[in-house]
Formats: structure tokens, C-alpha cells, sequence
């Protein structure tokens, strides 16, 4: 299977690139190409002209910065799932990364590719929402911070304007731990459903709370009315469901494929408690 | 448009259209047809190919994305480790109707170079890319864990 004809274009900068993407509305930007490549195969989708970010040097490192890492958009996912640092101080990114597709995947796949294609079954996008990550977003028009709650608009479809380009992640380190649980039919399929649990703890009560679904509605949610009850209390049983029932009135489930809404509520909730209790292992 | 890349330590170079996936560029342009296409839709691995030394699919890389990178396929009879994956395969029976074989092949490779202390999950899991529809897979973990004793000059840990 072949694409539709399109023009290539590799930039050797940002600058480059948006010049280029300035001219060229339709133009579609490529990071790793596991998403986009697959939709211009099958002709689910074509553009005139593709835009290939891989050549810009700078956009594949990670940098720790003081209480912050800074990731580029070209970091592949394999990178994240193995760097020690990320493993340490944002365990919930790392065990994200580990659950995405399988290992040929995620060695050509990106951060930024995975949070930009705006697909709600994608896994870093509720990592995102849970860590609170910024975005840094250049165009022609210069560079402009958008909150990851701000950047997922629906499916298929984010903060992004014509122009414009993600080329950094920040987030901030604060102390906090966290698990990725993702429930999927068999190995390297997309998630049924996905939750990332993140908690920073003052003693035995939550300071704050991240909570971020996958594949729960149109496009990644933020359980803003969850990680607000949490936030203050302690990790009883009874605030863990107080809280689990929240999450589920966040989300927009429907009947499908992957089971019914009953059927996604209660494994939403399951997955929800053994995130927080963090035993490991989603069930098989 | 031009790409030049590096196959097995020699370099090619040939002018192909943008829209080009690697695994025909490989199969087409180049002729090196040990490569093959199964699923053509990411999900079989039978097209693996190592980029940079990393296990990628090549019929989800444009051609242009490893232009002046550097590949190994199961062509390379110059890899001493990727003979000794394939006599594990030969010894174990690590195959049969074999078409998924140079996928197999090429990821084994990877994982053993990754981890020179494979445990059988890690050999397990870093398998999740590639299908066989024939052996129910036994036979290819045996041949890795064979394979992983020949290059890494240890045995497997169970579990």
C-alpha cells in the first residue's frame, strides 16, 4: 500500500519549518510518522505536503533544569521509557511509555507525535493532563505556552493553529509519584481505557492530585472534579471510591467494540484503585 | 527525490518518489528482498529492519526518513551475532513456513545486543511486535534463549 502523492520537505530548523508551513496550509507536520504514516497507507487520509521535523537538531533531547525537565517533541518513545531520570521523578510517564504500542513502534515513535495526532486512545496525552506539562508551541509568529488541560480540543483535534509546531514539553518536578494502568485486548493494541494517576503526598494526605483518562470520551480528560476531591485527604477506601465515582462522571462513554458503558465504568474505577493502591500489573 | 543510505555497509543511493516506504525501497529499488512485507499495516513486524541500530518497521518509515542513516537487514553476512541468531533459529526450529523469520531475526538481534542478561519476559515482551501464525512462538523464545547463549555466553533467566 502506497500513499498519495506528496511533497517532502525537511527543515534544518524551526525557523524553517514554520517559514515553510506559513506558505503551505495544508502541509502536515511528520515526527516519527507511527500514526500518520499507517492513515496516509490506508488513504484514511492525504496531504500535499509532508514536513519532516526529524532533521531539526535540538528537538530529541531531554533536559533536566533545575525542578523542571524539558522534553523535545522528537524524543521517541522507547528514550522515555528507559531513561533512568524520567523513571525516577515521573515514574507514571515511564510506565506510560512501556504500554504504547510494542517495542519496533515505540522505537520510531514520538512524544510529541503521540500528544499532537490528538487520538484518544493515544497514552501520553492523559500523562500530560496528570503531570500538569507545558507546551511550548513556535510558529512565524513566534512562541507561545499552552497548558496541557488547554491543548486537547477533541478527537483528531487540538490546540494547534495552521503554523504552528509543539517543540517542547516541560514539566515540573514536584516530588510527586504515579502509575499508568491501560487495559487492552492483546499486546500492542491501543487502550480499551487508560488512566494516569499522579499524587504528590504530604504525610499520609494528598497535596495534589493528577488525574488523566485515555480513550474515556472524544479526546484525553482531565478529572478536574477528582483531583480536586483527593486534593487535602487521605487515601481511604472511602475517599478512593468517592473519588473513583467522580472520575467516571467525567467521561463520555458509549457502547462499542470494547464493551459497553457499564462494562468501561467498572473497569475504569478497578483500574483506578489499583493505580492509587500501586499494585502493579493491569489484569491480562 | 535523492535518498542515500548505508545497507548492511554498503551505500546506495537512488532517486524515489517522497511517498517511498522503506520496506520497498529495500525490496525494489535496492533488491534486497530478504526483507519481507506481511501485514503492511504495523502490526506484523515481518519487515524489521535495524536503523541506527534500532529495530524499526520499514514499511511504516518513509524512505526519506532514513535518508544518510545506516541499516542492517538479514542480508548481512558480515554480522557475525545476526549468523549466530540464524543458526539459532536453524538449531531450534525457530520457524516454519518462515516468512516471518527475517523480522524474527532482526528483532532478536536487537533485544540481545539491548540486554546481555535477557530474562524470558524481557525476550517475551520485546517480541510484542512481530507475529508468527505458525510456531505458537515456543520454538522462536528457545531459539533467542539458544541464540542469547551464543552471543552473550549465558543462559536465559527464567522469569
Amino acid at each position: 500500500m502506497f500513499p498519495d502523492k506528496f511533497e517532502y520537505y525537511a527543515p534544518k530548523s524551526i525557523e524553517e519549518a514554520a517559514k515553510f508551513l506559513d506558505g503551505h496550509e495544508d502541509a502536515k507536520v511528520l515526527a516519527g510518522g507511527q500514526s500518520l504514516i499507517p492513515l496516509l497507507k490506508l488513504r484514511f487520509t492525504s496531504v500535499p505536503e509532508i514536513v519532516d521535523i526529524g532533521r531539526i537538531k535540538g528537538l530529541d533531547s531531554i533536559v533536566f533544569q533545575g525542578s523542571a525537565v524539558e522534553i523535545g517533541p522528537m524524543v521517541r518513545t522507547s528514550e522515555i521509557g528507559e531513561n533512568s531520570s524520567i523513571r525516577k521523578k515521573f515514574p507514571v510517564l515511564s510506565e506510560a511509555a512501556g504500554h504504547i504500542a510494542d517495542p519496533l513502534v515505540r522505537n520510531m515513535g514520538t512524544i510529541g507525535g503521540d500528544i499532537c495526532h490528538g487520538d484518544p486512545a493515544n497514552d501520553f496525552p492523559a500523562v500530560m493532563l496528570a503531570l500538569d506539562a507545558e507546551f511550548e508551541i513556535s510558529s512565524s509568529r513566534g512562541k507561545r505556552t499552552v497548558k496541557a488541560e488547554d491543548f486537547f480540543v477533541d478527537t483528531f483535534a487540538t490546540a494547534l493553529e495552521p503554523g504552528e509546531i509543539l517543540t517542547g514539553i516541560k514539566i515540573q518536578d514536584t516530588g510527586s509519584s504515579g502509575r499508568y494502568m491501560k487495559y487492552k485486548k492483546y499486546a500492542g493494541d491501543f487502550s480499551i481505557l487508560g488512566i494516569a494517576v499522579n499524587l504528590l503526598m504530604d504525610g499520609k494526605k494528598v497535596k495534589k492530585a493528577g488525574i488523566g483518562l485515555t480513550n474515556c470520551g472524544a479526546t484525553a480528560i482531565k478529572a478536574k472534579d477528582a483531583e480536586k476531591f483527593m486534593n487535602g485527604k487521605d487515601l481511604s477506601d472511602e475517599n478512593i471510591e468517592k473519588a473513583a465515582e467522580l472520575i467516571v462522571k467525567a467521561c463520555d462513554f458509549m457502547d462499542d467494540d470494547n464493551g459497553s458503558v457499564k462494562f468501561k465504568e467498572k473497569l475504569l474505577k478497578n483500574l483506578f484503585v489499583k493505580a492509587v493502591k500501586g499494585i502493579g500489573g493491569v489484569p491480562k | 527525490m535523492m535518498v542515500t543510505v548505508k545497507i548492511n555497509g554498503k551505500e546506495y543511493s537512488k532517486d524515489v518518489e517522497p511517498r517511498t516506504l522503506l520496506a520497498t525501497f529495500i525490496r525494489d529499488d535496492i533488491g534486497l528482498t530478504g526483507t519481507h512485507i506481511g501485514c503492511d499495516t504495523t502490526n506484523c513486524g515481518a519487515c524489521t529492519v535495524l536503523m541506527d541500530g534500532r529495530a524499526v518497521k520499514s514499511c511504516t518509515v518513509l524512505a526519506a526518513q532514513a535518508d544518510g542513516h545506516e541499516l542492517e537487514t538479514i542480508e548481512n553476512e558480515a554480522d557475525k551475532e545476526l549468523s549466530m541468531v540464524k543458526e539459532s533459529f536453524i538449531e531450534e526450529n525457530g520457524l516454519q513456513c518462515g516468512f516471518c523469520t527475517p523480522g524474527m531475526i532482526m528483532t532478536s538481534l536487537y533485544m540481545l545486543r539491548k540486554n546481555k542478561n535477557p530474562s524470558e519476559d524481557y525476550i517475551k515482551n520485546s517480541l510484542a511486535g512481530n507475529l508468527c501464525r505458525c510456531t505458537g512462538y515456543v520454538s522462536i523464545i528457545n531459539s533467542i534463549k539458544n541464540a542469547n547463549e551464543k552471543i552473550n555466553g549465558k543462559k536465559a533467566v527464567v522469569k
